[in-house]
């Protein structure tokens, strides 16, 4: 009885561990700049995202673009434009995103900045993507939880039109799709 | 038999005013404007006989909609509110947005009906709502077209800002 109580008590504590540390890196940062007005903080939930699959779409490119955010459990974004010591806080982040197990997916060096595409896959289905971008004056995180399809992720960024979502379309582009 | 039923609909009748009494409690205090529709008053607004609108608000069971004065900032009315409602069980985060001095926060209690809280805030004022019941958010342009439009709504000057405030007395923290 004691056996079986205690396993039931690790497998909780497993379950309940495992749940946090799928957005523990973005929980980190939001709580970390909660009161900083210099960050741009976005949370959307899966019931937000619900509501968006009641409009009506007007062409084929929406209705698919409908049916993709469906797939979607939220979307949590931090973002700062101009900030002193934003690299350093990109590398802080890279650091923490892997070590969440995380695995990197792409990372780009580009006039804008430096970017990290990193992931987190279950049977072949990608349940969270995580970007990381940093320059020397900004910083961004992104997380995008759900069934995602990288497909469709540039689609998705465009048509959400959050500010700070744009740099997602670089994993289209440089993959190709 | 009797008594077990008058228990339940006591109990139901706490939890059915504790939805709305956080917002209640700390809104009331600062509230410069208070408007409170329910289905018929709604309806009331609908001057042009927009069936649109009619389609929009027809799960709508109550609507309060709150502006409140300068004192809901310093007192930080807002993290207060957000904070009342996910402390308390089935109340969920919907979106929530900081941009620089502006805070938006939704919440959503989901059941059958469903109702919502919201708050926004910015350096210079507070707006909030309840809603219970439903609404076509896809619509919401046009319930806010039409509250803004409504004659008889103007007439009060309920969005007058030279109106001044009633601020009751605070109630201790």
């Amino acid at each position: 009885m004691k056996t079986k109580l205690s396993l039931i008590l690790i497998l909780g504590g497993f379950l309940v561990s495992a749940t946090y540390a799928q957005n523990a890196v973005v929980k980190k940062y939001f709580d970390q700049y909660a009161d900083n007005e210099a960050y741009t903080k976005v949370s959307v939930s899966s019931k937000a995202f619900s509501l968006m699959t009641e409009l009506e779409p007007g062409s084929p490119e929406e209705k698919e673009f409908l049916t993709e955010i469906s797939k979607l459990k939220g979307l949590k974004m931090i973002k700062a434009d101009s900030v002193p010591g934003a690299g350093k806080t990109y590398g802080i982040a890279v650091k923490d995103v892997l070590s969440a197990g995380f695995e990197e997916l792409m990372s780009v060096k580009d006039n804008d900045g430096n970017f990290l595409f990193a992931i987190k896959e279950k049977s072949g289905i990608i349940e969270e993507l995580i970007m990381v971008g940093g320059s020397p004056n900004s910083f961004a995180l992104v997380s995008l939880y759900g069934t995602i399809d990288l497909k469709s992720i540039s689609k998705i960024a465009s048509k959400l039109r959050v500010k700070g979502l744009e740099d997602l379309q670089k994993l289209n582009k440089k993959t190709g799709n | 038999m009797r008594l077990s039923f008058l228990i339940l609909f006591l109990i139901s009748a706490v939890y059915g005013r504790s939805q709305e009494s956080v917002l209640k409690d700390l809104a009331d205090t600062h509230s410069k404007r208070k408007l409170c529709f329910y289905p018929s008053t709604l309806r009331m607004l609908n001057i042009n006989k927009d069936s649109l609108y009619d389609s929009t608000i027809k799960d709508v069971n109550k609507l309060l909609l709150y502006v409140l004065d300068s004192s809901a900032i310093s007192d930080k009315v807002h993290r207060k509110i957000v904070q009342g409602y996910i402390d308390t069980s089935n109340w969920e985060e919907f979106t929530s947005i900081r941009m620089g001095k502006t805070a938006v926060d939704v919440l959503i209690k989901s059941e059958n009906p469903p109702a919502y809280v919201g708050i926004a805030s910015s350096d210079s004022a507070v707006f909030a709502f309840y809603l219970d019941g439903e609404l076509k958010w896809k619509n919401l342009p046009t319930l806010q077209q039409t509250i803004s439009d409504n004659p008889i709504l103007s007439t009060l000057q309920l969005f007058d800002d030279n109106k001044p405030s009633r601020t009751r007395d605070k109630k201790p923290d």
